[in-house]
């Protein structure tokens, strides 16, 4: 039981990470690209996170996987505002319909 | 203003507590590595504590974490990331990517600081936006103009105004 839910969410996250990657190939811009990698990467970990969190060996294997998770929200959320703000000092216009 | 000591020794009790949490969790609760890492969580404590109380030019004095605002911050990004990750992975598997995407600037009721950091690093993981510049202002990149990106930023903002108990939210 435990084992198919934590293989539930370790397929969605890989499926977070996929539509992430597709996102960063399909989008036409830096912008709309970051958006991809930033918010699907992200949800895609922390899915994965919580179905390895369920078959880890002790409480701090469990919480050592949140906490890499946690780093990696405030990672990406930075990076992304600086690869965007680079992008705005170099005058790239965003993409528009 | 005197140099406020009890909240100091608060604050500085509270980050060891956190950061030998921390420590243990990286080394999987490993006995050897306690004593290894035990001056590193001092000095970090000590180093984060007196940078949260350097004073800051033009800035009030900093009020404690309100731990009820912060859990209700915590719940509200947890279900606003799931519902961004959801949103921008349609838009990705559509055959016509659904993008009306705009620059627009959003106007920051909170003071500068770290209530402003917090707030524009949340922003990026929020669904369909993304932020651009913090200095004063906020500058967003919002995936779709027509979407309701404008009411979550204020409820973000109100949320994140309370966690620093900052007057008005």
């Amino acid at each position: 039981m435990l084992i198919s839910l934590s293989a539930f969410f370790l397929v969605a996250g890989a499926v977070f990470f996929l539509a992430g990657t597709l996102g960063l190939l399909r989008f036409p811009d830096v912008y709309t690209r970051l958006h991809a990698l930033t918010k699907a990467d992200n949800l895609g970990l922390g899915l994965m996170v919580l179905g390895l969190m369920l078959q880890a060996e002790s409480l701090a294997a469990a919480g050592k996987l949140l906490f890499i998770w946690l780093l990696l929200l405030a990672a990406s959320a930075t990076a992304g505002q600086l690869v965007a703000s680079w992008a705005q000092g170099k005058g790239i216009a965003p993409w528009r319909r | 203003m005197p140099f406020p000591a009890g909240a100091f020794a608060a604050a500085l009790t509270w980050r060891l507590l956190v950061f030998t949490l921390l420590w243990w969790l990286l080394t999987t609760g490993q006995q050897a590595a306690l004593l290894f890492g035990a001056p590193f969580v001092i000095i970090a404590a000590l180093l984060s504590t007196l940078a949260r109380f350097r004073a800051r030019a033009g800035e009030g004095p900093l009020q404690p974490v309100a731990p009820l605002a912060l859990l209700r911050l915590i719940g509200f990004f947890l279900w606003h990331s799931l519902l961004g990750g959801v949103d921008v992975a349609l838009r990705a598997f559509r055959w016509r990517l659904p993008l009306s995407p705009d620059l627009i600037d959003y106007p920051l009721r909170l003071p500068p600081g770290p209530a402003t950091v917090l707030m524009s690093g949340l922003v990026s993981l929020m669904p369909g936006t993304l932020a651009v510049i913090c200095a004063g202002r906020l500058r967003v990149h919002v995936l779709d103009r027509r979407g309701h990106w404008h009411q979550d930023l204020e409820r973000l903002e109100r949320c994140v105004g309370a966690v620093y108990r900052i007057p008005g939210f």
